[in-house]
């Protein structure tokens, strides 16, 4: 079978209407204004302990929902990429860092990074001190690194590797990620800007045929890389994702490097570069193609990595020198990892109307709050539709809303000061089911299900049903999310990944 | 060189060939129509000359006069086609008119007193049959040579002779004297057209190429005689003596008609194998006169009939123009037949007349009680003769062929029988399981059985919709009836066929699953079922917007002209049925713009589908335009008239949604549920209702999949009627009504089907959701037909049944409100019944029921006036029993 990330990739995050996103970013937050000035009437107030929680989440939903709408209305934005220049002559350190891929993971990056336009000098830094690595660069041709110790690990590997290399420009690859021909021609004439620290490029993910958990997280990838990066981009706020991405070495070297002491070394990274007034590049065009979590436990590890790093970098955000547009696009980034407590609160509202008759709002029939919420909430999805380009479906809400666990796991850890280990995502995926990895999910589904069963027992009121039609709906869509780790991977290409990752990183 | 000139001027109507065949074919009509002048002017001589009962006498020897001329007409076709051996054939023809003479002469004292004529009347008969077949004959062999003066001749001889000996021995003899002229008459052409024979040369008078077309150019044209004549026979035979008398008037206007054009057949039959010129002026000559005719008959029937037959046939007077209109369909078949005979398609001609008089038969004697009946019977005959013959040979199986290719392209063969036996399912659900007429049913029928122009200026002052409808109950009346089964018979049809077209239309927009499902779901879908069950005209509605839409996916996609054509006929065809068609149809001109905007890049293709746009406009509008003025009419009467709130229907769920008061949410969620699973009783629309949050996931699951242009067209086609009664609504509430914009509901169910199909990526998840949804509207089916606490069931049928099996002679309804009239005197037309505020005209002595909607009884604005009318009737009477049936109270008072 032919390996999908050398298959040309059909997806393109240029805008190409200017209209839409600013008349529904418009429209969208008169409409989030209008639920919120409904909901925060006095009158509204039901029990004030259901209130207050219920209040929080929206106003934070909101908040997250106008970031998005005004991000996405700034992507209308075209860069116009600089000229080629003579930066063909100049070398450039093409990294790769490698723990412990399978080699034939590996060796396609290595030789599509070896045929790159330009001067190329590939290096494989080989943390998994593996001697086919360095049989594979012999091979090639490709440059091997091999440093003693793992400190800092992908970080402290870039560093390493640093030390040993003297191009003045340093593009950084996941082992997963083959880059096209064309990604330094179109990347490098960005960074030789004096200003410019890096330019960074789309993480695609090629492998979404035929594996749900791969595509659901290309989707929720795609809504990043395409209108939220380009409107970051737009308010030069764009951050560094860790992989097929195009420094300036002396950038990195006026902040010392990737800082070590993060799991998203790449985020803090980019906190730095900005603090100390540089410039960050987006380029929304594919030029490399990598491969997604295949299963649930890689899906949760990675997502649990983000969230731990990005949340446990909000104080740092809140402390750092950057502008108030560029700090406000972190938090916004940040704090999207806060949204899994958003839906422990949805679910529990039903829960404890069935069990105890306690609602949160006081006053007012369906029909005033649907006309209130009715017009954000379909805006909302307006948005995601037609910004996601089709990309972003329900099977990426679920994945997410299903493993709201992994969000409030993170809050907690950071929370209590517990630093957290990087962990590499599995790219090979495990055969076997692993209902391990989504067990908040399925307890939560049982919850849910008990509860609505007890209510329509009690009554079968239309207050009761609506409640219970709550409940269907949180069922639903946490089955869609978690379901997917209760079947066969049929893209697993061995068994090797131990559900064990889960509590690896989550420990 | 060679230079090459194409004539590519622009297109006439008749070219200079056809037009030299109009002057020939004129000169023989020409003298054609004197001659009917000069009969009709010795007819009337005859009549002032003759008492009436001699002139009954005389009218009766006409009749069978024409009779015996009747396989003249045929052996005249035969003759103009191939005269063959004249000589032999005249001979033959004598001998036989001789026999037929002897033989009415033989038994004229028989017939002469079962006819109740004079045996000398039946005697100038009996001299008048040797003659009659060979004047067919000679007359056909002058066509046959084009001898043009002589025909002329020999039609004028006829009325010539009948003028010069009529007046003499009418006044003398009376009517054997005119019968006498009559027959004179008939020898004087004959006369004539002999001597037109012997004046052509010998030999050109024999040499008939085909004998067997000259024996079926004979047939065909005397079957079209029969055809002409037996509706006749069947009317005094089923029809009352008025009745009967008035058919005969149509008859004779209609006759007169076809006598009109009757020589033009027989002078194109030598005339087509060599001059297309010649075929294209019959055609266009004949048409010419069913036109002419037609109008007058439409614009001037009644005065027609007066002047002609005087007072006491007004009866027929509506029936003119359509029974005129048949007549000039048999001219045109007529020319038809004499065309492809000429042509050698001789086989196909008799099959077709066949077919045609066979149907005629048929019709008239299963269906033809009444004079409309005969007429319609008459117009399909016509019809189907015209129809046959102007189909090419070969032309249906090429077309058969065709279609086969068309419709394996469309879905395969498994797919149909699918489709064939869901559709019949479909029929069956409507079938079985029905309810009683609901009020506006009821006045529908009251309205169909009014006189059509009656229906309509009703129609025009107290209704509110359009009359196509209507004047399908009207035809479905006069020929089959009242029973429910007959007045929602177009209903239950237009619901089972919505099943095939919503397989077309899902299967054109998302392929075969979706089209099955959708179609499966339109078997049981409620809202679907209920209205095709009502003798109204929203499921026609639902039909029709359903096939316009799918004609304009096709035409969109390229499909060709009958996309496009198809679409102007279906959107006219949906204003014609409800008004409020234009709203769909507004959104259906924003998809075109659309599609127009998409093509921006392909100018020659945009050009294109522009101006297929325009003409399929414009020819729906010219479609619509007739019905226009009464639009208008019922505008400025509505606005006139003051509407009684009170004396609206109940609407479902009114509890539930408020639907009493303004347009709100809840409104527009209870419209929403009812398009989807039905009408239900208050306390289950509440909670249907409180399932909105699955809306929420709808729209999550939704996600990533909007962005086809197939969808978004469809969507628009169902938003925007919604948002315009929404609009509408809150001006006036009683437009907010989901059956005003029916034809979005099956739109609706695509769009659900469509969902649910795109929802699941494997099979057996997708057949498990199908099945739950298909499920869920038959349980919704189920709970809306026999849950009795539907607030729009009403069981008026139960009601009045209980009350008419109880009754005896004298007892009195008594209803409220006033617009149950209608209904009860539907379904209680042999009993007494009034408004209850008429409750003072009932004799106290009579057993009184009081009738009332649950809802007017139980409404605090309404309900007084039952109580006071009770406690008028209990002041002589007392209460003895009372019972309820679904939304419908009784009382049931005796003195």
């Amino acid at each position: 079978m032919t390996d999908p990330r050398l298959l040309t990739p059909d997806w393109d995050p240029r805008p190409t209407d200017s209209v839409r996103p600013l008349v529904l970013a418009v429209l969208g937050t008169v409409a989030a204004a209008i639920y919120l000035w409904w909901l925060l009437r006095p009158s509204r107030i039901g029990n004030p302990l259901l209130y207050g929680p219920l209040v929080i989440v929206e106003v934070f939903n909101v908040s997250q929902a106008i970031g998005f709408w005004i991000t996405a209305a700034r992507a209308r934005r075209h860069r116009r990429p600089p000229p080629l220049g003579t930066f063909a002559a100049r070398p450039v350190d093409v990294f790769i860092p490698v723990y412990d891929e399978p080699l034939p993971i590996v060796e396609p990056t290595v030789r599509a990074a070896l045929a790159l336009d330009g001067h190329p000098r590939v290096w494989i830094l080989d943390d998994g001190k593996r001697d086919e690595l360095r049989a594979l660069g012999t091979r090639t041709g490709a440059g091997y690194i091999r440093r003693p110790g793992n400190d800092g690990a992908k970080a402290g590997n870039i560093n390493h590797a640093l030390g040993h290399t003297d191009a003045p420009f340093v593009a950084v690859l996941d082992c997963d990620h083959v880059p096209r021909h064309d990604f330094l021609t179109k990347t490098v004439p960005h960074v030789t800007d004096h200003t410019v620290a890096f330019a960074q490029t789309p993480q695609y993910y090629a492998n979404t045929d035929g594996q749900e958990v791969a595509a659901a997280s290309w989707g929720q990838q795609s809504l990043f890389f395409g209108p939220i990066a380009i409107g970051k981009d737009a308010a030069d706020a764009m951050f560094c994702c860790g992989t097929n991405v195009v420094f300036r070495r002396d950038a990195l070297e006026s902040v010392g490097g990737f800082p070590t002491e993060s799991v998203t070394e790449d985020f803090e990274l980019s906190i730095g570069l900005h603090e100390q007034g540089w410039r960050s590049i987006y380029v929304p065009e594919v030029l490399a193609v990598g491969l997604g979590p295949v299963d649930m436990a890689g899906y949760v590890s990675q997502q649990l990595r983000w969230a731990r790093g990005c949340l446990s970098a909000i104080p740092r955000i809140v402390r750092s020198r950057l502008s108030p547009g560029r700090r406000l696009h972190y938090l916004l980034s940040s704090g999207f990892f806060l949204t899994g407590w958003t839906f422990l609160v949805y679910m529990t509202m039903p829960v404890i109307r069935l069990t105890t008759g306690a609602q949160p709002i006081a006053t007012g029939g369906a029909d005033q709050f649907l006309v209130a919420f009715l017009p954000y909430f379909g805006l909302a999805l307006a948005t995601l539709a037609a910004m996601g380009g089709g990309s972003y479906g329900f099977g990426s809400y679920s994945l997410l809303f299903a493993n709201w666990w992994v969000h409030v796991s993170a809050t907690v850890a950071v929370l209590r000061g517990r630093p957290g280990r990087f962990v590499v995502t599995p790219k090979d995926g495990a055969a076997r089911r692993q209902p391990r990895a989504v067990l908040p999910a399925l307890v939560c589904i049982a919850v849910l299900v008990s509860v609505g069963a007890f209510g329509l027992l009690r009554d079968r009121s239309p207050a009761t049903i609506n409640n219970v039609a709550f409940l269907a709906l949180h069922v639903s869509v946490l089955w869609a999310g978690a379901s997917p780790a209760l079947r066969r991977s049929t893209g697993a290409a061995s068994d090797t990944t131990e559900t064990a990752d889960v509590e690896r990183v989550a420990a | 060189m060679v230079e090459v000139t194409t004539d590519v001027g622009a297109p006439r109507l008749l070219a200079p060939r056809a037009l030299a065949a109009v002057r020939a074919q004129m000169g023989v009509a020409g003298a054609q129509w004197l001659s009917g002048l000069g009969n009709l002017a010795f007819a009337v001589l005859v009549a002032r000359l003759l008492s009436p009962g001699a002139f009954a006498g005389f009218g009766a020897f006409l009749g069978a006069y024409v009779l015996l001329h009747l396989p003249a007409a045929g052996l005249g076709a035969g003759a103009a086609l191939a005269p063959g051996d004249d000589v032999a054939l005249r001979r033959t023809l004598l001998t036989c008119g001789g026999v037929v003479g002897v033989v009415i002469a033989a038994t004229a004292p028989f017939s002469a007193s079962t006819f109740s004529v004079p045996v000398p009347l039946v005697l100038t008969l009996a001299a008048a049959a040797p003659g009659a077949a060979i004047l067919g004959l000679e007359r056909g062999i002058l066509f046959h040579h084009r001898h043009r003066g002589a025909i002329a001749r020999s039609l004028l001889a006829e009325p010539a002779g009948r003028l010069v000996l009529g007046a003499v021995a009418a006044s003398i003899v009376g009517a054997t004297g005119a019968a006498v002229a009559v027959t004179a008459g008939g020898y004087g052409a004959l006369a004539a057209a002999h001597a037109g024979v012997r004046s052509v040369p010998r030999g050109g008078v024999t040499g008939a190429k085909h004998p067997a077309a000259r024996t079926a150019t004979t047939a065909t044209f005397v079957l079209f005689a029969v055809l002409q004549q037996q509706d006749l026979l069947v009317a005094k035979a089923r029809l009352g003596a008025d009745a009967a008398g008035a058919f005969a008037a149509l008859s004779t206007v209609g006759g007169a008609v076809a006598f009109a054009s009757a020589t033009i057949p027989l002078a194109l039959l030598p005339e087509a194998t060599r001059d297309a010129g010649a075929e294209r002026a019959a055609l266009a000559m004949t048409a010419a006169i069913g036109a002419v005719a037609v109008t007058i008959s439409a614009i001037g029937g009644d005065e027609l009939l007066s002047i002609l037959f005087g007072a006491g046939y007004e009866a027929a007077a509506p029936l003119l123009a359509p029974y005129v209109a048949a007549m000039g369909l048999l001219g045109i078949g007529r020319v038809l037949a004499a065309r492809r005979c000429a042509h050698g398609e001789h086989r196909a001609v008799i099959i077709a007349t066949v077919i045609a008089a066979v149907t005629h038969i048929a019709l008239l004697v299963l269906v033809g009680s009444t004079m409309f009946a005969l007429v319609a019977a008459t117009g399909a005959a016509t019809a189907t003769a015209t129809a046959l013959l102007v189909v090419p040979s070969g032309a249906p199986r090429r077309t058969w062929q065709r279609w086969c290719t068309a419709i394996d392209a469309w879905a395969s063969r498994r797919d149909l029988l699918v489709v064939a036996a869901m559709t019949a399912i479909a029929g069956a659900v409507r079938m079985v399981s029905t309810r009683g007429l609901w009020v506006d049913e009821a006045i529908t029928v009251a309205q169909a059985r009014l006189p059509f122009g009656t229906m309509l200026d009703e129609l025009q002052a107290t209704d509110v919709h359009p009359p196509l409808h209507h004047a399908m109950v009207w035809v479905l009346v006069r020929v089959a009836g009242t029973s429910e089964a007959v007045v929602r018979s177009p209903s239950i049809a237009a619901g089972a066929l919505l099943v095939p077209a919503v397989f077309g239309l899902a299967n054109a927009l998302y392929g075969r699953r979706t089209g099955l499902l959708a179609g499966a779901m339109v078997c049981v879908a409620p809202f679907a079922v209920w209205y095709s069950q009502e003798a109204r005209m929203y499921s026609l509605f639902m039909l029709l917007a359903t096939v316009s839409l799918w004609a304009q996916i096709a035409a969109i996609r390229g499909d060709g002209r009958w996309a496009w054509a198809a679409y102007a006929v279906s959107t006219a065809a949906m204003v014609w049925t409800q008004w409020f068609a234009i709203v769909p149809i507004a959104a259906q001109q924003l998809v075109f713009a659309g599609v127009w905007l998409r093509r921006r890049h392909d100018h020659a293709a945009r050009r294109r589908f522009l101006s297929m746009w325009a003409v399929a406009l414009g020819a729906s509008l010219v479609l619509v335009l007739p019905v226009i003025p009464l639009a208008l009419d019922q505008i400025g009467a509505y606005t006139d008239r003051r509407v009684a709130t009170t004396a609206a229907p109940a609407q479902a769920g009114s509890a539930a949604s408020g639907l009493a008061g303004d347009v709100s949410v809840y409104a527009v969620g209870a419209n929403a549920i009812w398009s989807v699973v039905g009408y239900h009783s208050d306390r289950v629309m509440m909670q249907l209702a409180a399932l909105w949050p699955l809306l929420l996931l709808a729209g999550f699951a939704a996600l990533g999949r909007g962005r086809s242009s197939r969808t978004t067209a469809l969507v628009v086609c169902i938003a925007v009627p919604a948002l315009a009664f929404v609009g509408a609504g809150m001006v006036k509430r009683d437009l907010f009504e989901l059956r005003y914009f029916a034809g979005a509901v099956p739109l609706i169910l695509v769009l659900v089907a469509r969902t649910t199909t795109a929802a699941f990526a494997r099979r057996r998840s997708q057949v498990l959701a199908s099945a739950a949804v298909v499920a869920v509207l038959a349980i919704g089916l189920v709970d809306q037909q026999l849950n009795g606490a539907n607030p729009r069931r009403y069981d008026f049928e139960g009601a009045l049944d209980r009350i008419s099996t109880e009754a005896e002679e004298g007892d009195v309804i008594l209803y409220e409100p006033d617009y149950l009239a209608e209904v009860v005197e539907y379904y209680a037309p042999d009993m007494t019944a009034r408004s209850i505020d008429d409750r003072d005209r009932v004799s106290p002595d009579s057993r009184t029921w009081v009738l009332a909607t649950t809802r007017v009884a139980n409404d605090e604005s309404t309900s007084v006036r039952v109580g006071d009318a009770l406690a008028d009737l209990e002041r002589e009477r007392t209460v003895v029993d009372e019972f309820d049936v679904p939304n419908v109270h009784v009382w049931e008072l005796r003195s």
